[in-house]
């Protein structure tokens, strides 16, 4: 426990020290703020999403799926006939584009309406008392009952046509109900149509399959014996899981994004923690001899130690509180963006829901800001403890020189970024993903332990630069970070931070995109390619093989592929599969298969006697080429085995890749989500594009992709998807730039009493402030070097551990020279700025006041 | 109430400096001693022995009956806030806090509330001279007048023991007199013991024992038989 | 039914009891009534006179809206069996969107009715689903209860009287309230029964909270094969001033009809061209 009279320090402490305790406090908030902002959007996404498939899923309390591919209608002969079975219901669902501009997509429902009622509810609206001519509703496959929310927007009303481009092209469809926006009229935001189940058979081209039967167990049979019995009976393609797995599977869908959110808030953290370590250093430094006097006084070690923990404690308190509340804001945003990342880039729908204090994450907020700023203050709090109260009531003048770069500190300093480098690189996934996250806190604690010395070594690497630049003062301002090093590790420390994350995330991101123009290059390197939809893939809205035959009728195309892109359940996660025709295939890409004879691939996979799987695939499963993969599909078991292994990044779950005619064979699916286009020699591709534009135009949403433009495209797809480093970036940029502010301002105002005594002897005000503005440049020089070295590190890190934990597979090493260079003159500029203000303060303090009392 | 046996104290490692060698020394109850000696002589180091913010590298010091090299850190930080004041010559004044509070710290610190404490604090500025005062910050006031409240903050708690590193060497000597016999008044009133470190012969003459130091010996003992309060 | 209340999407499904007794209950014929009646022996009779077998008919619902805009669907209907124990197929004509759609229903007392709904846009016959009894019938005024076999037992009677000449028959008003409130959406109804034949001519229908919903009146009475019964029946919806109408045009009892056509897997190869042999 602290004593209270030390409680009056520090509160003088902070009423003097205003600037710093609201930088610092400011740091606090803004780590908590991120962290609680994602988390609650984390959890309003969640929320979102199991409203949605608890509002689809209505009142089963099972459901039988086949991955994304469907499964034949008479598997719901088989599920009614089940003893225990009260009610089986079939279901499609469908996400088109309506032919309205600017309208996001739709959901459409494909339910039986006679008998669905009995497990969702549908409001109608208030008008309107039931579907005006239920008969023309289910006799006229194109009847759909829209949402009041969807009708207004476009002012429908019963009666209008919508067009909708379908698996026929574009066709309209009649508006024969509204309901309102409750229950299944408020799942994706109202965008929600139902219509009967048989007609989205028909005009969706499914065939006679559905995608989902949703069932109630009679009373007599629980739930688990009737998930039991169905299990038995049915296929092993299919799936008997109660609606919540299903909202599992989304949640599933989008670990990625969360774990990437999640990422983003313990940096934010992480970053905070840093700043209050700054502050509580840079703070012992400044206190330096009030804690002699205190100690001289008859304060005890524990009692500075807890007058600074406590100090910490008010900080991590105050900056906590104003971290969630400005967080609660912020989490709107979050929300929005991690709403709209799920829809676009992983097509999962949801339901927009506002986000809410969850207490649970208010205190988890709250307890992780307060041990942040404990944390970041205990070093510096033990070093103050600890202090020479002798050395300490001496002027600042007599101080020792610094003892920072003992072997104290370079031997656990260096073992750490060591032993968590080596972690990186050899620690197996399973080790689990907290700790594998932890590896990137150990690397920076132990940088932080040797910042001193980094400091000191850079500094010297610069001196002759400064030297030669900067004259005498840029001489001096280099020699005070040799001898003083620890006193310039706080900013040097902070920007060490900032623009490691800066520097890592950006050679991620070209890593990243390096990766994926190599993968373009080799595997999607046909001349065009039709695709169903802007985003990746469509998960409902998906070409008939009659659009392939059109465009392969074209006298300028030497052959075309089908191919089909979905995702079937496998071992209780999901994996892509990419069903294509592989002579076409391996016709252009059979250089990017790796393992493997290629002979045994040219003859096996076309026959459908064997798969490729991709290298995320391989890592994430663990399985080789020679291995074989068991395959649950609708109408039975397939085992293949493995026959090579390929590049590719479409999924974070991995891919297998099979010929076509296997998969329409086992899933009874010929759907197509892409057309690759080979040309004929000589033909231009822009004119080819423009033939199938016009072919497909008013029918078909189709987009045509030359190979440029393809690229282009997926270079678009991968910006979305690093949204998330992008938010990551800001935040590191912001905490650089609170760090230098912070720091400079700090130590410049702590050193006025150094700088008067510099005019004391006869220096210019101009020669101060140029020995201040070449310190801070000196700093940003030498913070981009440790920052530099620091993001080989963390480049490590990323590149290795969390590329795998968020997407499975190993992203190159890349070190982003350019971003290092380009960094150089804007931390220049913020360190100017940072410096400049409280430089020209210091300047106008008079100088008998300055050296009179310290 | 003072007892060094055989004190030795050095510093370094490569290059040793001998600070205190060998140094014995007693001093009584209300004894008021001056030490002098050229710098280097090892008088501040003397005084942080004493006060048990340095330990030696050989001897005993004992302080008030108490071997300070059996204690504690802790148990020497509570003895130096509940038995000794201390007085240096750049004042070492809390800057954050007032002339009162400066004051009323110690009191504070051995668990006195602030209601408790200021009065008893007040009242002994009024004895340093320092009504008026009360509420500036040390940065308000002049050297002679930091220098008084921290002599009252040395006594407030009545310590057996007041040590004084130069506490005239910042000042003029018309300050310097004034807070000498101030000193000298008060330290009579409470009966504590005085060490007082010094270059000054003028301080020296506050006090009825001088003890001469040379690199880090006891070159000289001596005794006076002077009234107390009168100076001279 | 309140406007806010939630309602379902309402479906064909009893069709085979549908147009029964709506249209038999007034397609009544002897005896005639004594001169001192009691209430539940006039309903028994209204009940038990249809001794026909085997019905076909054509007929067609013309729906009104506020507005006075219609819509009409023709229908064949043909019913094999007696009350209780029968099969019924109706066959939409037109308007072309409803075209070819046949319902066909499988009833027998006691056990829930079997629906079946053959679609010829999506060429498939499905199962359907028994809906409310407050449901309206393929968006006319009619309820599925107003349309279903109405049962003897579950109603109380109670004559009030000699009432006003209807059609140039003199009736009786009598007041039917339901045994079990749960079994009905009405509250009571008030029946006009002619004295000289066991036909239901006006008909009042009062919901839960006694107000009056619907009025359903029968005209141009008509003798077919001895039996006699109207051609024109309208249903008004009193709360919002809808009304269908049902014209019968042609009504066949005892023609024997080809009991394969009532058959689930019949339906899809059903083209309706009048009474099937």
């Amino acid at each position: 426990m602290m004593i209270p009279a030390l409680w009056q320090i520090s509160s003088r402490q902070w009423r003097a020290h205003r600037l710093r305790v609201l930088m610092t406090t400011l740091g606090i908030a803004l780590g908590v703020a991120v962290f609680f902002a994602v988390r609650t959007a984390n959890t309003a996404l969640l929320d979102s999403l199991s409203l949605t498939v608890e509002r689809l899923a209505g009142k089963s309390t099972l459901e039988v799926t086949s991955g994304e591919t469907g499964f034949p209608e008479e598997v719901i002969d088989t599920v009614r006939a089940t003893p225990g079975v009260e009610l089986a219901e079939p279901v499609i669902e469908v996400i088109v584009h309506s032919a309205f501009a600017d309208e996001g997509n739709l959901l459409i429902l494909g339910v039986d309406t006679t008998g669905d009622q009995q497990l969702r509810q549908y409001e109608f609206d208030r008008s309107q008392t039931e579907i005006a001519d239920p008969l023309t509703y289910l006799a006229q496959p194109n009847s759909l009952l829209l949402s009041r929310a969807f009708a207004e927007r476009h002012g429908l009303r019963i009666g209008d046509r919508l067009p909708i481009f379908t698996a026929h092209g574009r066709k309209d469809f009649i508006v024969q109900g509204l309901f309102q926006p409750v229950g299944v009229g408020a799942v994706f935001g109202g965008n929600v149509a139902v219509m009967d189940v048989y007609s989205a058979q028909v005009v969706f081209d499914r065939g006679r399959s559905f995608d989902r039967i949703d069932l109630m167990n009679s009373r007599s049979v629980p739930v688990d014996e009737l998930q039991r019995r169905l299990c038995a009976r049915l296929p092993a393609g299919l799936e008997t899981v109660r609606p919540q797995m299903r909202g599992q599977a989304l949640e599933n869908a989008v670990t990625a994004m969360r774990l990437g959110m999640l990422i983003t808030s313990f940096i934010a953290l992480l970053v905070g923690v840093y700043i209050i370590f700054n502050s509580f250093t840079i703070a012992v430094n400044q206190r330096w001899k009030e804690i002699g006097i205190l100690r001289s006084l008859g304060v005890e070690r524990r009692n500075v130690y807890a007058m600074f923990l406590g100090e910490a404690l008010l900080m991590g308190v105050i900056g906590s509180i104003s971290g969630i509340a400005g967080g609660f804001y912020l989490a709107a945003a979050a929300s929005k963006v991690m709403g709209s990342i799920a829809a676009s880039v992983y097509g999962v729908i949801s339901t927009a829901v506002a986000p809410r204090l969850h207490p649970v994450t208010v205190l988890t907020s709250f307890a992780l800001g307060v041990a942040a700023s404990l944390i970041g203050a205990w070093f510096p709090a033990r070093a103050a403890s600890c202090l020479d109260p002798i050395l300490a009531l001496h002027n600042i003048e007599s101080r020792q020189p610094e003892s920072s770069l003992g072997w104290k500190r370079i031997a656990p300093g260096s073992a750490l970024v060591l032993v968590a480098s080596l972690l990186v690189h050899f620690s197996p996934s399973r080790v689990g993903m907290t700790l594998q996250l932890s590896y990137a806190a150990v690397i920076l604690l132990g940088l932080t332990l040797l910042l001193p010395m980094l400091v000191q070594g850079s500094a010297r690497l610069i001196h002759p630069v400064m030297d030669w630049a900067g004259g005498a003062e840029g001489g001096l301002a280099v020699d005070a970070m040799v001898r003083s090093p620890r006193r310039s590790s706080a900013t040097v420390g902070a920007l060490m931070v900032g623009l490691m994350f800066v520097f890592s995330t950006g050679a991620y991101i070209q890593s990243y995109k390096h990766m994926i123009g190599r993968w373009t290059h080799r595997m999607l390197n046909s001349d065009l390619v039709v695709a169903t939809s802007t985003l990746l893939r469509s998960t409902s809205y998906h070409f008939s093989e009659d659009m392939g035959n059109r465009i392969s009728a074209l006298p300028e195309v030497k052959s075309v592929e089908n191919v089909r892109f979905t995702f079937i359940p496998f071992q209780g996660d999901s994996a892509a599969v990419i069903a294509i025709e592989m002579d076409g295939f391996l016709a252009r890409a059979s250089d990017a298969i790796e393992g493997g004879s290629s002979r045994h691939v040219r003859e096996l996979l076309p026959r459908g006697e064997g798969v490729l799987v991709s290298n995320n695939f391989s890592a994430r499963w663990r399985c080789r080429v020679g291995g074989r993969v068991r395959l649950n599909a609708p109408t039975g078991v397939l085992d293949l085995p493995i026959l090579g292994i390929v590049e590719d990044y479409r999924s974070d779950k991995g891919s297998i890749f099979m010929d076509r005619a296997l998969y329409k064979k086992f899933w009874k699916d010929d759907a197509v989500d892409f057309v690759d286009v080979n040309l004929k020699p000589g033909e231009d591709a822009t004119l080819v594009k423009r033939k199938i534009e016009r072919l497909t135009s008013g029918s078909e949403h189709a987009l045509v992709y030359t190979n440029a433009e393809l690229r282009i495209w997926i270079g678009s797809l991968v910006d979305q998807f690093f949204l998330l480093n992008y938010m990551q970036l800001v935040v590191a940029v912001v905490v650089a730039v609170v760090g230098i502010v912070n720091t400079l301002i700090v130590s410049v105002m702590e050193r006025s009493r150094e700088f008067a005594i510099v005019r004391a002897v006869g220096g210019y005000c101009s020669q101060i402030r140029k020995m201040v503005l070449l310190e801070a440049v000196a700093i940003s020089i030498v913070g981009v070097m440790v920052g530099a070295l620091a993001a080989v590190f963390n480049i490590q890190f990323m590149s290795r551990t969390v590329s795998t934990v968020v997407a499975g597979y190993e992203v190159p090493f890349y070190f982003p020279w350019l971003l290092v260079l380009a960094a150089l003159p804007a931390v220049a500029a913020v360190s100017l700025l940072a410096a400049w203000l409280p430089a020209l303060r210091a300047m106008r303090m008079s100088v008998i006041e300055a050296i009179g009392y310290e | 109430m003072i007892q060094l046996t055989g004190v030795s104290k050095s510093y370094g490692l490569g290059k040793v400096v001998q600070a205190v060698s060998g140094m014995n020394l007693q001093i009584g109850p209300a004894e008021r001693v001056a030490v002098m000696g050229p710098s280097g002589s090892g008088k501040s180091t003397l005084l942080n022995l004493i006060c048990g913010l340095d330990g030696p590298t050989a001897g005993s010091v004992k302080v008030d009956g108490m071997e300070l090299s059996a204690l504690s850190d802790d148990a020497r930080t509570r003895l130096r806030r509940e038995k000794i004041g201390m007085i240096f010559q750049t004042f070492n004044l809390l800057p954050t806090l007032t002339a009162l509070e400066n004051v009323a710290f110690p009191l504070r610190l051995q668990g006195l509330a602030k209601k408790d404490a200021e009065p008893r604090a007040a009242s002994m500025l009024v004895r340093v001279g320092l009504k008026d005062r009360s509420s500036h910050r040390p940065d308000e006031l002049s050297g002679g007048e930091r220098q008084r409240v921290a002599i009252a903050r040395a006594l407030i708690f009545r310590p057996l023991l007041l040590l004084g590193d130069e506490p005239t060497g910042n000042l003029d000597s018309v300050s310097g007199e004034e807070i000498l016999r101030l000193l000298d008044g008060l330290q009579h009133e409470y009966a504590s013991t005085l060490l007082m470190v010094t270059h000054n012969s003028q301080a020296a003459g506050y006090c009825n024992r001088i003890i001469t130091l040379h690199d880090g010996r006891i070159v000289k003992d001596e005794r006076f038989d002077r009234a107390p309060a009168t100076g001279r | 039914m309140s406007s806010s209340s939630v309602c379902r999407v309402k479906l064909l499904s009893p069709v085979a009891s549908a147009c029964v007794c709506a249209v038999l209950l007034c397609l009544a014929c002897t005896p005639v009534f004594a001169a001192s009646p009691d209430a539940r022996q006039i309903m028994e009779d209204v009940y038990r006179q249809d001794t026909s077998h085997d019905t076909f008919m054509r007929a067609g619902f013309e729906v009104f809206d506020k507005e006075g805009r219609h819509t009409k669907k023709t229908f064949t209907y043909r019913r094999i069996g007696s009350p209780g124990d029968s099969k019924t197929l109706v066959v939409f004509n037109a308007p072309k969107e409803i075209r070819g759609v046949a319902l066909l229903s499988i009833n027998r007392t006691g056990v829930s009715d079997r629906q079946y709904m053959y679609i010829p846009a999506t060429q498939r016959v499905r199962a359907v689903v028994p809906q409310e009894r407050s449901a309206h019938f393929i968006g006319t005024d009619f309820t599925f209860e107003d349309i279903a076999e109405r049962v003897l037992d579950d109603f109380t009677y109670r004559l009030l009287g000699e009432a006003e000449t209807i059609e140039g028959h003199k009736t009786w008003k009598i007041e039917a309230t339901p045994v079990d409130s749960s079994r009905s959406q009405y509250k009571f109804i008030y029946y006009w029964v002619a004295q000289d034949a066991p036909v239901i001519l006006h008909s009042e229908l009062y919901d839960a909270q006694g107000r009056e919903v619907r009025v359903l009146h029968a005209s141009q009475l008509k003798r077919v094969s001895g039996i006699c019964g109207p051609r024109h029946m309208e249903m008004t919806s009193v709360p919002n001033g809808t009304r269908t109408v049902l014209v019968i045009d042609e009504v066949k009892f005892n023609a024997p009809l080809d009991e394969t056509l009532f058959t689930p897997q019949a339906l899809g190869q059903l083209h309706d061209s009048g009474p099937v042999r």
